[in-house]
């Protein structure tokens, strides 16, 4: 008699699947402007999932907790508090 | 697999491998064939096998023992119908066993 073996005949013993394998897109998420950079109304300034970095002057939050400016200006990255940061938006005068 | 005079399978041999999906369903055909025919018909048989690689198993011919054989080779046939080019079948006639 011989043991059932359905992989008798296999070359390869006990492959079996594996349920990895799967990655979604990098999302590149980070800073979109940097810090003394002249950006426009609307522009993105920092795209992130949650607040890394909040909104400070002049500044809006996406649905998405994007950060984008309100008004044309200079941006600057500044300190909140102990440990967080924000980004803000001063007009440049003309 | 391998006749005798008169035309019943005696022997067959069972060599190699292939898709996985292929080995599981002729592995389970054969050795399913081989266990019932030692084990429940009882007839005399001889078997030589090696993991992986080959199932050589020859028995004496009675009725039943020759028609599990020939089920075992119909759902052979049946798989490399299905499954183009995995699967060749020789046969060879007469008693001189000499493969």
């Amino acid at each position: 008699m011989i043991k059932m073996n359905l992989q008798f005949f296999a070359s390869k013993k006990g492959v079996g699947s594996s349920r990895n394998g799967r990655e979604s897109m990098s999302k590149r998420l980070g800073a979109k402007r940097a810090d003394g950079q002249v950006v426009r109304a609307g522009n993105i300034l920092y795209t992130q999932r949650g607040t890394k970095i909040h909104p400070g002057n002049n500044v809006g939050r996406g649905k998405d907790d994007s950060l984008f400016a309100l008004v044309d200006g200079r941006v600057h990255y500044e300190r909140m508090g102990k440990d967080r940061k924000k980004v803000s938006v001063y007009p440049v005068e003309a | 697999m391998f006749y005798n005079d008169s035309g019943d399978i005696y022997r067959f041999k069972v060599i190699n491998h292939g898709d996985p999906i292929v080995c599981a369903g002729v592995s389970a055909l054969v050795i399913t064939a081989v266990n019932f025919i030692q084990d429940r018909l009882k007839v005399s048989s001889k078997l030589d096998y090696k993991d992986s690689d080959y199932i050589d198993f020859e028995f004496e011919t009675s009725k039943e023992a020759v028609l599990i054989a020939e089920h075992m080779l119909f759902g052979i046939e049946q798989i490399r119908d299905s499954y183009k080019n995995q699967i060749k079948i020789f046969t060879k006639k007469g008693d001189d066993s000499n493969d």
